[in-house]
């Protein structure tokens, strides 16, 4: 929604934080893969994610004195994690990683989670609008 | 959102409803300006927009596909909601447009109430966000 006001190095960082997030439940959902679509194509092709921000700390560097991209990054890192339907632990994790690591205050984090489940949802429901995405099952939690 | 899904053909037929929806109320504000850039940036498109397409002879039959369809009129009803105002020239022309897509009142009515809310989020977003250059 609003990736395309990140820099390139935050872009970066970003789809780094994205492919952490589809990964951390251990499965690709389908739903995952078109919102990656959606996001990437937002970006404007955006540039690889370094390997170490694959697997190491976020690299909160390329956000510093940036506050807007950095609640922009953790919200769409969260509309993400949601597109599923459900926030796994693991997805839950590295969602608290990137906010204590972008230093964003629990409680604008909470709004923030709020709108990016509805994002998540009107996202989905435009994808069975257009045909490509089935009504949504109920799934458990890890 | 989804307009990536489209080919190149459905971009260039998208883009210019896109122009004629947001000229249609004789009034382009920020909010809906800004809209228009990032579609532009999303489709990928450098070149012009075709004048006539605009006013009015675009050949939807490349759009030759219900999602193809489907994504166009979504994303208009996007963009007609962006400056938090569906004026009664967008209704007309989303009405126009639905209609010559094959879609019933009740479908425009379902992507109408989508573009409401997909717009209505993104403003809430936004009200959380820190201000550009803080």
């Amino acid at each position: 929604m609003f990736l395309s006001e990140l820099s390139t190095p935050q872009k970066s960082t970003f789809v780094a934080l994205m492919t952490r997030i589809v990964l951390a439940d251990g499965k690709v959902q389908e739903e995952e893969n078109v919102l990656l679509d959606s996001m990437r194509a937002e970006m404007g092709a955006p540039p690889k994610a370094p390997a170490e921000e694959l697997f190491g700390r976020v690299n909160a560097d390329n956000f510093e004195s940036d506050p807007r991209a950095k609640y922009i990054a953790l919200f769409e890192i969260m509309v993400m994690s949601y597109a599923d339907d459900t926030l796994h632990k693991e997805e839950n994790r590295v969602v608290e990683e990137v906010r204590t690591s972008f230093h964003i205050p629990a409680d604008d984090q909470e709004k923030l989670k709020a709108l990016a489940r509805e994002q998540a949802e009107i996202t989905m429901e435009a994808l069975t609008m257009a045909g490509f995405h089935s009504a949504p099952e109920s799934t458990s939690p890890a | 959102m989804l307009i990536t899904r489209l080919s190149l053909d459905q971009r260039r037929v998208f883009l210019a409803l896109a122009y004629r929806l947001a000229l249609s109320d004789h009034w382009v504000p920020d909010a809906e300006d800004k809209f228009l850039d990032q579609l532009l940036f999303e489709l990928g498109l450098t070149e012009k927009v075709n004048i006539m397409d605009v006013m009015g002879d675009a050949d939807l039959g490349v759009l030759d596909t219900k999602p193809a369809r489907a994504i166009v009129m979504l994303e208009l009803m996007a963009l007609a909601y962006s400056d938090e105002n569906y004026h009664v020239n967008e209704s007309a022309v989303m009405a126009e447009i639905g209609e010559k897509l094959a879609f019933t009142p009740a479908d425009i009515e379902r992507f109408r109430s989508w573009g409401r809310r997909q717009s209505g989020i993104r403003l809430r977003v936004e009200s959380l966000l820190p201000p550009k250059n803080y």
